[in-house]
């Protein structure tokens, strides 16, 4: 991702849609990618990708520039992820996909590309069973390499709670691993 | 580094995206390109139904008051129609008011004659006397 200038940022406050235009180009793919590894559905993740760009062009003004603008908008996509974790139900019924945990595992081809439906499944298998919070707080600060004060930033999550989450998070997904056959 | 971390590793360098991303974006900008919808505050809807309903409230009471003020007033006529009925509606019989006054002049016809028959005996006994 790169970040985009202040200039386009100030032009977006203006109403300027052109350089709202590259503003989406810039962060679209980062908003995505952070959706679907929170949400492990790809269609879940383009309407909270949408929902986020919506709601940061109609609360632009709100931004303050003295924090990066990923941030911001990082921080307003987790928070619609996390709400829609909340209301989803049907992660339960997942079954656990072993054979990509083995090609992850084995590192047969480590610069294979995940299609994104593969992706989303091996993270669903990790995640599943545990608690919105715990699996936010995993993905961000495990999967997307988040520091707990960038988590704690895009969660409203205090430092305590982002370290509980965690550990309960990784003690769950190792037992499961352990199950699965790859203690 | 142990299977999690090894499986977290090859999953932090994946970055997925989407299939059709330049539609993606027109289809952003469409949605921010459509007006937005006004949003009305709570507190304006909340104004909004109770002066509504005050405003229903007052009208059904005008209306039922009316109502009640022309049932009473029928009311009130049909009663004084009724007590006042005999005097408005059946005032005396007119033949009997004509009998009344034939009489009446008989009686004063007669007294009249008998007067004067006892004006005339007056008078002729006083004739007879001088």
């Amino acid at each position: 991702m790169n970040e985009v200038g202040q200039d386009n940022i100030e032009r977006c406050k203006a109403g300027d849609k052109a350089a709202f235009r590259t503003l989406v180009q810039s962060y679209q793919r980062w908003l995505f990618g952070l959706s679907l590894k929170l949400l492990c559905d790809e269609e879940e993740a383009k309407d909270i990708v949408q929902e986020t760009l919506i709601r940061v062009w109609q609360h632009l003004r709100d931004y303050d520039e003295r924090r990066p603008f990923s941030a911001w908008a990082g921080t307003i996509c987790t928070r619609l992820c996390m709400d829609r974790l909340r209301q989803l139900s049907h992660h339960d019924d997942m079954t656990d996909d072993v054979a990509l945990l083995d090609m992850l595992v084995d590192d047969e081809s480590p610069d294979r590309r995940l299609e994104n439906q593969e992706l989303a499944a091996v993270i669903e298998t990790l995640v599943q069973g545990l608690s919105p919070k715990q699996r936010t707080t995993f993905v961000l600060s495990q999967i997307e390499g988040y520091d707990s004060a960038a988590v704690s930033e895009m969660t409203g999550m205090s430092a305590e709670q982002i370290k509980s989450n965690l550990y309960v998070a990784r003690q769950t997904i190792r037992k499961r691993l352990k199950r699965l056959g790859y203690g | 580094m142990d299977k999690l971390e090894q499986i977290t590793e090859r999953l932090r360098q994946q970055k997925p995206r989407m299939a059709d991303e330049e539609a993606f974006v027109n289809s952003v900008m469409a949605l921010i390109d459509e007006p937005r919808p006004h949003i009305t505050p709570l507190w304006l809807k909340v104004v909004r139904t109770v002066s509504s309903l005050a405003a229903t409230f007052l009208i059904i009471l005008y209306v039922w008051q009316q109502w009640e003020v022309a049932a009473v007033g029928n009311a009130s006529q049909l009663s004084y129609i009724e007590q006042n009925a005999p005097a408005i509606t059946a005032p005396e019989p007119e033949a009997m008011d004509r009998k009344a006054t034939i009489d009446e002049i008989g009686k004063y016809l007669a007294e009249r004659e008998k007067r004067h028959e006892m004006r005339k005996h007056s008078i002729s006994h006083n004739y007879a006397r001088l």
